[in-house]
């Protein structure tokens, strides 16, 4: 609701009983103590232009009982448990979502369902009196290319976790690097996907507001955002104010084209909003979020970025990663690096691997991009240190130059 | 119909755990209210438990105010079918236990909008400064009431008022405009205090913009304060837990030394059910089980563990519960002692990265006030790592402590053997 105002908002999850008890009952808890009053902003109208319109997506979830899938997971479990003796445990987990939203304003009626699935193999792995832990994933809007997916997948976890077991701590410093795509999706989203959510750009908190049409990265990196943009776990139709999914190209050619926003920045911003409106659940309040978030491929051979670097690291696997839009300072965390020496991926480990520089030095260093791409849809993602959503992020394997610790 | 009617014919056992929130919500931008929120929500999550072929399997579901008695059902029915395709170890539930109780605080009779404008008020207060002020403040002021009954006999209820502030300090330069990010979740309003603390964060985000990233590598001892030694030290007890030690996932046990070599104090800590202060505070879990206070670490040296009443009946330990809080002995030390000597103190990071698996501390510096023995100057543009297990033998303590969330300790604790590049 708006009055020309300040914004207002009321959640509930009760809307049984009497509804003009109901709308006195709303008028009431959004007033303000006095002394607030005087303080409250100037809005526009925001726009409702009208819509009535139904969305779904493909799934197979009836296809699949829950004893199938029990039955799936316990054999998958024992058969990764069989693979090694230092394996402590393991579990694997088959995680679905389904989603249906309705929305409905003055003069729009929206109605959406879609899923999605994420799989998991964990173990805790013991060797040389170290134990460490690792996954594997596969995720989709279908059940089948999961299940489909794991099993191949066990053979790398257990050699992973088995290399792990004898990491290093690295070597502080300034490296040539190469990403792996979950790493460069962390990247994106950390560097430039909080800096240009455009709730930002109202606040004065996004430096990213001055530097709309400015070269913020090297010459060879796009970036987009978008429900509609790639199918990952934040592919919806339509966003929680009702805007309808876009994809909207954040960088393009190292340019900086334009933020992501939510229906109250954009109507602030007097800008069109990007449908990215998102709330963590219905008791909360809709800010600019991201989506899908990654970086286009490139024309660079994986195998020529690494021959190309005399020492240095290839770094894998999202942990967590921390924004600062004002400053544009970025860490991600990467749960384990392969050292590169003379222009081969060794298999000297070093974990974990702490990312951390400014932002704009960071992106000018991109000097090659791979060819293939990878969005990896099993992420959250929360602003500040609250109102969690889920994302996906990825893209190609970045070649850059930046201080790991 | 109540839900445990509708419920019990289709499960041997049954738990509610009912959450009832209310929150009031204030949204400003440059000092001008945007948005105000109210919200209100009542969800029940139903789990049932059905025993068979020597196991227990469980399944829960939400049950909403305006489901009616045949959805519950459906819900339960669909539960129950699930629940049998679980194996898990038998286990029973807490029982005979009834309660209620509100956590003592001066926000249980305060009407929730004038909080909310008193919260307003009291930073707005400290935003005095011409060259740096609060440009996004969010305010919440949040009354909840749990209860959790279960089949067993367990009837509990604890109702809880907070508030929570998120505030950025913005400082203003002529070549760059700087911020910090400073979250607060409080038990008692305390206008004054908010007042200071929001002023002292004015402080540092003017110093962020006077930082400098330092021309040689610094070598010192470094300082944490209390946001990161609470994640610290919540990392360190989290390897207790018992869920972790039934799952093989934990590294310390019991009798192994935390500390095997320590060169400054010896760290104690306990988790508590309640710290004056602190918003997690609470009288019982999830399941209902009574919380206890359990020492976990003494001198140095793990001496205890703690968890939920399931996984404490499969290791056969005592029922402690799930407790939130956690107390970390005083040091010997005075904070004036402890700064006296050149130390970088660390104000604002991206997060303290804690991995016990990795022996590692460390993580991005956003901004730190470098002390070489003379001089304090804010630093930027830096980062640290560290062997975990090296400095904690290093850790000394300060004598002076504060709450922060759900920590209570020491102010400050240093730490040496960290790498600053």
């Amino acid at each position: 609701m708006s009055d020309g105002k300040a914004f207002f908002e009321y959640s509930t999850d009760d809307v049984s009983g009497d509804k003009a008890a109901l709308v006195q009952k709303i008028l009431a808890s959004v007033q303000t103590d006095d002394s607030l009053k005087p303080l409250m902003v100037s809005t526009a109208p925001v726009a409702d232009e009208p819509l009535v319109q139904s969305f779904s997506r493909e799934n197979d979830f009836d296809k699949y009982s829950e004893q199938q899938l029990l039955d799936y997971c316990t054999r998958l479990k024992d058969a990764l448990v069989g693979r090694s003796e230092n394996i402590l445990n393991a579990a694997v987990i088959i995680g679905t979502l389904e989603v249906s939203k309705l929305f409905v304003s003055a003069n729009r009626i929206l109605d959406q369902n879609y899923t999605w699935v994420n799989g998991f193999l964990l173990v805790n792995y013991s060797e040389n009196g170290r134990m460490v832990s690792a996954r594997e994933g596969a995720n989709s809007h279908m059940l089948v290319n999961v299940l489909g997916a794991l099993p191949d997948k066990m053979d790398k976890l257990v050699h992973k976790a088995h290399m792990l077991a004898s990491a290093k701590p690295i070597v502080p410093g300034e490296y040539d690097v190469i990403t792996d795509p979950s790493i460069t999706g962390l990247l994106a989203h950390e560097a430039f996907g909080h800096g240009v959510e455009m709730d930002m750009f109202v606040k004065d908190r996004a430096l990213a507001k001055n530097c709309i049409g400015a070269p913020v990265a090297s010459s060879i990196c796009n970036m987009h955002d978008g429900a509609a943009a790639t199918l990952s776990v934040a592919s919806y139709f339509f966003d929680d104010d009702g805007v309808l999914a876009k994809d909207t190209q954040i960088i393009q050619d190292g340019i900086l084209m334009r933020g992501i926003s939510d229906l109250v920045s954009a109507s602030e911003l007097g800008t069109e909003p990007t449908g990215n409106g998102r709330r963590q659940d219905h008791t909360r309040k809709a800010y600019s979020r991201m989506t899908n978030t990654f970086f286009e491929p490139g024309k660079d051979k994986l195998e020529d970025m690494i021959a190309s670097i005399q020492h240095g690291y290839m770094i894998f696997e999202t942990n967590n990663g921390m924004e600062d839009p004002k400053n544009w300072q970025v860490q991600c965390v990467a749960e384990y690096g392969r050292e590169i020496v003379d222009g081969v991926l060794t298999d000297n480990y070093v974990s974990p691997v702490v990312m951390s520089g400014y932002v704009p030095d960071v992106l000018r260093s991109i000097s090659m991009i791979s060819d293939n791409s990878e969005i990896e849809g099993s992420g959250h993602c929360g602003k500040g240190h609250k109102e969690w959503v889920r994302v996906s992020d990825g893209g190609p394997s970045l070649k850059l130059k930046v201080r790991l610790g | 119909m109540k839900i445990c009617e509708i419920i019990k014919s289709y499960c041997d056992d049954y738990k509610i755990f009912g959450s009832q929130t209310s929150s009031y919500e204030l949204f400003f931008v440059h000092g001008k209210l945007e948005t105000v929120r109210k919200s209100e929500s009542d969800i029940r999550t139903v789990t049932l438990y059905c025993d068979h072929d020597g196991k227990r399997g469980n399944s829960a579901f939400n049950v909403y105010a305006s489901m009616s008695e045949a959805d519950i059902e459906r819900k339960a029915r669909s539960a129950h079918d699930k629940a049998m395709l679980i194996f898990d170890e038998p286990y029973s539930l807490p029982s005979d236990r009834k309660s209620e109780a509100t956590i003592p605080s001066n926000l249980n009779d305060m009407d929730e909008k004038k909080v909310a404008a008193r919260i307003a008020r009291a930073v707005s207060e400290a935003n005095t400064r011409n060259d740096c002020d609060i440009n996004a403040l969010e305010v919440f002021v949040t009354s909840k009431t749990v209860r959790v009954v279960n089949s067993q006999g367990i009837d509990r209820t604890q109702n809880k008022h907070t508030v929570s502030v998120e505030a950025i300090p913005t400082c203003n330069g002529s070549e760059q405009s700087v911020e910090l990010f400073e979250t607060y979740t409080l038990a008692e309003l305390d206008e004054h205090a908010l007042t200071e603390e929001i002023a002292a964060r004015l402080g540092d985000v003017k110093a962020r913009l006077e930082a400098v990233k330092p021309q040689t590598a610094l070598n010192c001892p470094v300082v944490l304060n209390p946001e990161e030694i609470c994640t610290l030290f919540s990392e360190l007890i989290a390897d207790r837990d018992y869920a972790r030690e039934y799952g093989h996932s934990n590294l310390l046990n019991v009798g192994d030394m935390l500390q095997t070599d320590p060169t400054g104090d010896r760290i104690t800590i306990t988790m508590r059910a309640r710290i004056n202060g602190s918003p997690l505070s609470s009288y019982f879990d999830e399941d209902g089980s009574e919380l206890t206070d359990v020492r976990i670490v003494e001198d140095g040296k793990v001496v205890g563990g703690y968890g939920s009443f399931r996984f404490a009946q499969y290791l056969d330990k005592a029922p402690t519960g799930k407790s939130q809080c956690i107390e970390v002995d005083a040091g010997a030390t005075s904070e004036s002692e402890l700064l006296k000597e050149p130390h970088l103190e660390l104000v604002y990071l991206s997060g303290l990265q804690v991995d016990l698996y990795n022996d590692y501390i460390g993580g991005e510096i956003r901004l730190a006030y470098y002390f070489d023995g003379n001089v304090r100057i804010p630093v930027t543009g830096i980062a640290m790592s560290g062997k975990l297990s090296e400095a904690l033998n290093t850790a000394r303590l300060s004598k002076e402590t504060c709450v922060r969330g759900g920590y209570f300790g020491p102010r400050k604790i240093m730490l040496n053997g960290i790498n600053i590049y």
